[in-house]
This record gives structure tokens, sequence and C-alpha cells, in this order.
């Protein structure tokens, strides 16, 4: 069986990237105040949210605003907050295999974290169905692109964002895709190997690469685990 | 280079530059993927990211949080596993830490 592109899985993905909406709403509104703070205007900072679509990313490319080699700046800012991209890509394409490339390149376009994760949870259960990925990253927008429009425009009337928790929603949520990740002992190794690589990357190195090199030292480390190919827990119920 | 992102023009510059760049990290893996072939041990390393990639992210927030991230994080879990649903336990862990932070006054 080779993936799809149905309009039923496309609604069912945009319902649930909608369902984040607070979540995306708050995250949006951290980078409308931030982006407010540095000169950007309301339709700058809502284009960029459109067209760039990288939340993490234009969070760090704020921080090179006033850097005088800017274009530089923003660009190592973004291609080292999004390198994760990188693992989460390779990880999707065996799942998509089958899609002319065309569709495949143009749904990458809206790869987030959230439509990744649920990628990989419909890849687990044997669903190859890209459209609710696809719908999923769009529903996703909406309430990041809503934020960010909120936070440009009045979000300084809120104060500390903080007092309300908003910055701990993401990581909140990456736990509990964790918890839904999680299928038993096995899955000890990727998690702590992973967490701890990142741990001593972001103390010693520095800089956004602690989630790449995290991620691939947690999932190498597995890879290369004796006896612990997907043959011995029945990796065929994928289908590729 | 004399790009001043006060202008419409720098601006439309500068958006280009980030979404040039995000969109390559959103299909360098992707492309480099076709030429490589599914062996088992390919298909285990790709079903370990996602865990992996989690412990990553997190790691590092838990060795910095205090107290408050910490009720935070049990929290999410337990909502996760009463009601199996991500975004509900999201919010208790965010209803947690607001709730911890105003009562301990930071």
């Amino acid at each position: 069986m080779s993936a799809s592109f149905t309009a039923a899985g496309f609604r069912r993905g945009f319902l649930e990237g909608l369902a984040l909406l607070p979540g995306m709403i708050a995250f949006g509104m951290v980078f409308g105040v931030l982006a407010a703070q540095v000169g950007i205007s309301v339709l700058g900072a809502t284009a960029m949210s459109v067209i760039v679509y990288a939340g993490t990313a234009q969070l760090l490319a704020l921080h090179a605003w006033n850097a005088p080699d800017l274009l530089f700046a923003v660009f190592v800012a973004v291609v080292a907050m999004n390198a994760r991209y990188v693992l989460f890509g390779a990880a999707m394409q065996p799942w998509m295999r089958g899609l002319p490339p065309w569709i495949a390149y143009a749904s990458m376009y809206v790869l987030v974290d959230a439509n990744w994760a649920t990628a990989m949870q419909e890849r687990d259960q044997g669903r190859r169905d890209v459209g609710v990925f696809v719908g999923m990253g769009l529903g996703c927008m909406v309430g990041w692109v809503a934020g960010t429009i909120a936070g440009a425009g009045f979000g300084q009337m809120l104060g500390d964002t903080r007092r309300f928790g908003l910055d701990f929603f993401l990581p909140a949520f990456f736990l509990s895709l964790a918890c839904g990740f999680w299928k038993g002992r096995a899955d000890v190794l990727p998690l702590v190997i992973g967490g701890g690589v990142a741990i001593v990357f972001e103390r010693y190195v520095g800089g956004s690469m602690h989630v790449l090199a995290g991620g691939l030292a947690g999932s190498l480390t597995a890879a290369f685990m004796p006896r612990a190919t997907a043959s011995a827990d029945g990796g065929a119920r994928d289908g590729y | 280079m004399g790009i001043d992102p006060n202008t419409t023009a720098g601006f439309a510059i500068v958006i280009a530059v980030m979404t040039v760049a995000a969109y390559l990290t959103r299909i360098a893996g992707f492309f480099l993927m076709r030429f490589v072939a599914v062996t088992p041990r390919v298909e285990t390393w790709l079903k370990a990211l996602p865990l992996a990639i989690m412990g990553a992210i997190l790691g590092p927030i838990v060795a910095h949080g205090g107290l408050a991230e910490f009720a935070g994080f049990a929290a999410t879990i337990a909502v996760y596993y009463w009601r199996r649903n991500d975004i509900v336990a999201a919010f208790a862990g965010m209803a947690v830490v607001a709730a911890w932070r105003a009562g301990v006054g930071m």
C-alpha cells in the first residue's frame, strides 16, 4: 500500500490542528509581542508567520534583528533552530513514498512539530493518508497567525505572559506526545540518551543544535542495539 | 550587507531568506532519504526518532526547571494517562504551572 492524500484525511487533520488553537494562539502571541518590541508592524509579523511559518525559528531570528550582518544572522538562526526538521523529514519520507513528488514537496512546506508527531502516530498505526498531515499543518497555522496578530497588535497590555504559564504549553504538549509514543521498556533508551545528550550539548556547546544532537544520538543508539531491529517488534505492520 | 528591515523592501528580503532557510530544513532529510533503502535497521532508527527528539526537547527544560515546572510535568503525565488526550494534558500542565507561579509569587 502506498501513501495517499484524501479530502477526508485533510478535514480530519485540519480539525486536529484547530483543536490546538489555544496553545497555538498563546505561542503566536509570544512571537507577536516580541516582534512588536523590535519594531515589526502587525502586517509584517503576520506576513512572516504565514510565509515562514516556523515558530521557534522566528523567535530566534528576532534576536538577530539588529545584527550588522542581518541576512546571514537570520539564515543561521532559522537553520539552527529548524535543524530538527531535517530528522523529521527523514522519518517522513518512507511514510510518503508513492505520492507524486510535487505533492510531497508541497506538503513538506507546512511541516511543524505537531503535525509531524501526528504523522508518526498515523505511521505507527499503519495509516498513510498525507492529507491528515497537511490539513493539520494548515489547522495549526490558523491559531499561530491569529496569535501573532493579537500579540503584535495589543500584546503589550497583557504584561508578562509567563504569569499564565503560556511558555509551558509547548513543553507540556511535547511531554504528552512522548507519553503517546511510549510503548514499553525498549523506549527508555532513545528517550534517556536523547535527553542526556541534549542536556550536555545545551550546557557545553550552546546554540540550538541540542535537539538535533540528542535526537540523532538517542535514535541511533536504539538502531544499533543488538537484536533491536524492527522485525523483532513486529515492524511489518507498517507496510513499507 | 546594508539591509534595513524597517523598509518594506528590506523586510521582504529578510522574510524571503528566512523562508528559504526554513524550507531547506524541511526538505533536506526528506530529499536525502529518497536514496536510502529502508532496511530493518533504518526502520528501527526512524521508529526510535520521535521519542529521542521528545527527550532532546524536554531534557534541557527539565534540567533548568524549578518546582513549578516539575509539578507541571507531573500533572501533564497524570492527566494524559487519565484522559488519553494530549491537548487536555498540556493544558492541565500549563494550569498547574500558572497556579504554582501565582502561589509562590514569581
